[in-house]
């Protein structure tokens, strides 16, 4: 009898703890956390979407809107890619905490059949996120004109006695006591500096910073509220692959699109030397070309353009 | 009386007339002049032997009676001996002990030159010692800076305690390599195979014994780093008693400090130590006047650091002793800019170390071995916005291990001495973008086995020496790689030099040396050395590619060692007790050195076109100099020392076959070296306080190997300097100890080649507390 009773509390005993065990095994072990990655959406309405047909010179607008998952949002790349050809149109170092992120982007259709779109996103964990948009040529041509401004002269940083911040869109120049009130429409400064051993006649933006930074030439902006961020194809400068004479020749706006390569750019452009062809591409998202006439390498000295812009 | 009452009698009386004949002598070991404790001064009486705690107080038991020698050492003191009489009436014996302060030199024991213990008079060849009296009265806040007062040595440590990284270099072999130069602790190496670097910051001076320093190639002893000399940081044992310290230090830019240490030393032979620290300093901003305008992301550079060391170990007598040790480090320091990341731009060093060592004596021989490893994991954040946000971690995992042993004998006139040593150095790294798909890895091993075999001959009673030593190195190098994995524009220009898989790379190096000395007494010495040294290539060369001043360096699997030939004279002179003079000269040759050398392409980095260095063999240089230093106490309580150094490195062969057509450094002057140094110092212990007042030139150096023109420096040599520098101490209450140190007192402004700027005038204060 006893042992009976032994035996089935001995087996009341075994049931408890293998329960307690489960439960503790359960409750140790960790609960499955979801997977935080990155979300990316391609905003609707007025932008183009997959599958559209746009002629060869014509407007292309993608909106984007992304989220970390959970983590800061650090890289916005953007590829096209024209059959075995992938060109990077953008890839960006951001830092959004929260809030996300929303931008729009323009570019102009090539030539192109079929243009494969790629947006990617990236957080901090190097986590990614994807959105694709196929645009197909479309019929007839949209290339469209260009505003030119023959001679454009500005003071390098130490002559007050010229204007030295220009607006690429309409060509206007302000003095340092003209530019108030017209920070925002400012894309370009010029100053001379010494790197590498040589003087550069250099061309900058607003919001370029970091160390050369346009503020260590020109302190004032750095209290400017808005900052135009300009992008110049140092490459193409540095290796002179246009000439002037492709310059003067051009009527419309396909070789100030074309001549622009994203993948070499900067808000720096250095050695900006008499005789080069920069292209640029500003915050608006026009492209134009400049063609330096004259550069003084002197900090009081200055800087002569000439600048082919999309209207 | 029955049997058993006798033998309890007698047994009675043994044990009644053991209690008579124990002794016990205890006492106080005090400096001649000034009256204050010796720590650590060694008190042999017969064959008992003890250590004096902090207070300089000993005591050993179980003495017999009868008449006993006393002998007491200390470094830094002369010998004390003298006749104890215990007679059967003395139970105990108190005892104070007057130790004179020796003339430092000739007479000190080192272990670095010959890798067995040896006075530097027995030595042929320059041997400098920096004593813990001088380690106490300089203001030095690391190990490093106190080597810049040698002759002949070159301390790249401009910021301080500020300075991310250190090199000590020595005659004229500059360049900031300090993979030129073999540091040791303890005899065990703490240079990284990866970059050949030693982080200085990690060699705690709670407990530091001594200093030594062999001039000149120690290859034929240490092997590879040994080219230019050999640091061997020595730590001191606990003393006999329990004895703990605990210590708070507050100084310029709000740089706080906290330390303790403990130890003991049992009388079954067994010691242990414990020790930790933990330091910070909000900083200061380290740029110039023209990038704060230029940089808004500019910040303070602040830094906290933290170190724990335990040891522990055994020795009851010279057959057998084991050490073992585990410290750890960790520190972050910002390098003064700051976007979005919590601390900015910074360098972050986990580390920890493990040692033992075992040392013994079996008949006449005797045998020293030892493990270490060394893990360090390093990681630097970089971030900064020009025109866009970049940000990327470099990870690096660095170990090195190793195997080191020493056999050595006496056989009549020779005392032979080998070994062999076993390292083995990893690098595995990556640099990962967090603003693009980057991410770029490297790694690579390095395995050494070196052999070693000397003899130091002595005749005529010791008048005359002969030392010849030989070692070979086999090196090999193997499993590398530098790959980069989804490539974007920050990287993309890096593709064409990936690799991986490679065949192994080995090479050899003999290391010979033939040293001879003539000493007719001990007041008086010359000798001729001559040596070779070498030094390998360090893993970053040889299997990492990336940015580098000034352009992009090219990874090279294939590099040979450089090296070089070294003949040296030197001449010990003490006229009188109370000076002492030395004075070296020597030639170097220097064969396949190293340097970066265009390729003649360059490269996109994103940012405009650099040039294309790699690494390479390429260049002879010719080094020369003289060395002479004076010691002197006038009186008993003050010691004077001054040194001077002039050296001359030059390239002398520039092979330009792979150099851009133009570019030829033959003739040029080595950067980083400079011309002239002198060094001064005054340390004074006086009854009321102590004192230290040290003072440094260091003349102009060139900038580049180029000797060219730099834009920041705006001269083509860095100006001259000079330092002066001020440690003030104080005893009292019996416990306590406060310290007052002024580094660079005339605010002298130093910088560096990217612009940056030295902290000026650096105070602090410091209060200890010990048992």
């Amino acid at each position: 009898m006893c042992f009976a009773k032994s035996h089935t509390n001995t087996h009341r005993m075994q049931r408890i703890f293998f329960w307690l065990l489960l439960l503790i095994i359960l409750g140790c072990s960790k609960a499955e956390q979801p997977s935080l990655k990155p979300i990316i959406i391609m905003k609707t309405g007025s932008y183009t979407v997959n599958g559209s047909k746009v002629p060869p010179g014509g407007r292309l607008s993608f909106g984007i809107t992304a989220s970390g998952g959970g983590a800061t949002l650090t890289n916005l790349l953007i590829h096209r890619k024209l059959g075995d050809q992938v060109i990077t149109e953008l890839d960006k170092g951001i830092y959004i905490n929260e809030g996300g992120l929303s931008i729009d982007f323009t570019a102009v259709k090539g030539m192109a059949e079929e243009e494969d779109w790629t947006f990617m996103v990236m957080n901090a964990n190097r986590d990614t996120a994807m959105a694709q948009v196929q645009v197909l040529l479309g019929e007839g041509s949209a290339w469209g004109s260009l505003l030119h401004f023959e001679s454009v002269v500005l003071g390098m940083q130490h002559n007050g006695s010229l204007p030295n911040y220009l607006d690429l869109h309409n060509g206007m120049s302000y003095t340092q006591e003209q530019v108030q009130g017209h920070e925002a429409e400012i894309d370009l400064v010029a100053f001379v500096y010494t790197t590498g051993g040589i003087i550069s006649p250099t061309l900058c933006c607003p919001a370029y910073s970091g160390s050369s930074s346009v503020t260590g030439h020109y302190p004032a902006i750095a209290g400017w509220v808005v900052r135009n961020s300009t992008l110049y194809d140092y490459y193409t400068s540095d290796n002179q692959l246009i000439s002037a004479e492709t310059f003067d020749a051009a009527v419309n706006d396909s070789l100030l699109v074309t001549a622009f390569n994203p993948g070499n750019v900067s808000g720096l452009c250095k050695y900006a030397f008499a005789g080069r062809v920069i292209p640029f591409r500003t915050e608006e998202g026009k492209y134009g070309l400049i063609k330096v006439k004259h550069a003084d390498e002197l900090s009081d000295g200055a800087i002569e353009l000439e600048i082919k812009i999309q209207q | 009386m029955t049997r058993k009452a006798l033998v309890l009698l007698t047994l009675l009386g043994c044990f009644a007339s053991s209690l008579i004949a124990q002794h016990r002598a205890e006492g106080v070991v005090l400096e001649h002049g000034s009256r204050l404790p010796v720590a650590g001064a060694h008190v042999r009486i017969g064959p008992k032997v003890t250590a004096t705690d902090l207070k300089g107080f000993f005591s050993i038991d179980g003495l017999d009676p009868g008449l006993q020698t006393i002998t007491v050492t200390a470094i830094g003191f002369e010998e004390h001996i003298a006749s104890l009489q215990l007679g059967p009436g003395q139970k105990q014996e108190k005892l104070t002990i007057l130790l004179k302060e020796k003339m430092q030199g000739l007479d000190e024991v080192v272990v670095t030159a010959t890798r067995s213990e040896n006075r530097i008079s027995d030595i042929p060849g320059r041997i400098e010692m920096i004593s813990p009296e001088k380690l106490r009265l300089t203001a030095s806040q690391s190990i490093d800076e106190v080597l810049a007062l040698l002759p002949g040595v070159t301390v790249s440590r401009s910021f301080g305690l500020f300075s991310h990284k250190s090199t000590v270099s020595m005659r004229g072999l500059g360049g900031n390599e300090q993979a030129r130069t073999l540091v040791l602790v303890d005899g065990i190496p703490v240079n990284k195979a990866d970059g050949g670097s030693v982080n200085w910051n990690l060699i705690s001076m709670l407990d530091i014994e001594r200093v030594e320093l062999l001039k000149g190639p120690g290859s034929a002893l240490y092997g590879g780093n040994a080219m230019g000399g050999v640091i061997n940081v020595i730590r001191r044992k606990p003393s006999h008693k329990t004895e703990a310290n605990l210590g708070l230090s507050y100084g310029t830019y709000n740089t706080r400090g906290i330390k303790a240490n403990a130890g003991r030393q049992h009388n079954s032979g067994l010691f242990w130590s414990a020790g930790a620290f933990v330091r910070a300093s909000d900083g200061y901003i380290t740029q110039s006047w023209a990038d704060r305008q230029a940089n808004p992301y500019i910040v303070k550079s602040a830094f906290d650091e933290k170190m724990m060391a335990v040891r522990g170990g055994y020795k009851k007598s010279d057959r057998f002793e084991v050490n073992l040790d585990l410290s750890v480090f960790d520190d972050r320091r910002e390098t003064g800019e700051k976007v979005n990341q919590p601390h900015g731009n910074t360098t972050d060093h986990d580390s920890y170390q493990f040692r033992a060592a075992f040392a013994g004596r079996e008949a006449n021989w005797n045998w020293s071995a030892a493990l270490f490893y060394l893990n360090e994991n390093y990681k630097r954040v970089s971030e900064w916005q020009k025109d866009d946000y970049t940000w990327y971690d470099v990870r690096s995992l660095r170990e090195d291990l190793g195997l080191l042993t020493a056999l050595s004998r006496n056989v009549g006139r020779h005392s032979l001495t080998a070994g062999f040593d076993i390292r083995h150095g990893a690098v595995d790294a990556s640099d990962i973008y967090y603003t693009s798909t980057d991410q770029v890895d490297n790694k690579g091993k390095m395995r050494f086995l070196g052999f070693y075999f000397q003899d130091q001959l002595h005749f005529f009673d010791d008048k005359l020496q002969l030392i010849a030593g030989l070692r070979y190195d086999e090196a090999l190098f193997y499993d590398a790689a530098f790959v980069i994995h989804q490539p974007s524009a920050e990287t993309r220009f890096m593709s064409s030099y990936q690799f991986s898989g490679l065949s192994a790379q080995h090479w050899g190096a003999m290391s010979p040396r033939l040293s001879i000395q003539y000493k007719p007494h001990n007041n008086f010495r010359v000798f001729l050395s001559y040596s070779r040294g070498f030094r390998p290539s360090v893993l970053d060369d040889l299997c990492r590619s990336g940015r580098v001043r000034g352009g992009f360096k090219v990874a090279r699997p294939n590099l040979k060692p450089e090296s070089i030939d070294n003949l040296e004279a030197g001449v010990d002179y003490r006229p009188t007790e109370l000076l002492h003079m030395t004075a070296s000269i020597f030639y170097a040759a220097g064969h396949d050195f190293l340097y970066y050398v265009s390729t003649g392409d360059s490269i996109d980095m994103g940012f405009g076109n650099r040039p294309v260095m790699i690494r390479s063999n390429i260049s002879e240089v010719n080094i020369y100099g003289f060395e002479g230093s004076v010691n002197s106490s006038p009186l008993s309580f003050l010691n004077l020392t001054a040194a001077y150094a002039f050296t001359v490195s030059k390239i002398t062969g520039y092979a330009a076959s792979l150099a851009v057509s133009g570019v030829d450094l033959t003739g040029k002057t080595l950067a980083d070296v400079p011309r002239h140094t002198f060094t001064a110092g005054a340390f004074a212990r006086l009854s009321f306080l102590d004192a230290g007042l040290t003072a440094r030139y260091t003349g102009k150096m060139f900038v580049n190997d180029q000797n060219s023109y730099d834009d920041l420096v705006l001269s083509n040599q860095y100006p001259a300097t000079f330092t002066l520098d001020l440690k003030l101490r104080k005893s009292f209450l019996k416990h306590f100890d406060l310290g007052f140190t002024i580094q660079n007192l005339l605010d002298q402004k130093i910088y560096e080649s990217k612009g940056a700027v030295g902290p000026g005038r650096f105070m602090l204060v410091d209060l200890s507390c010990h048992l």
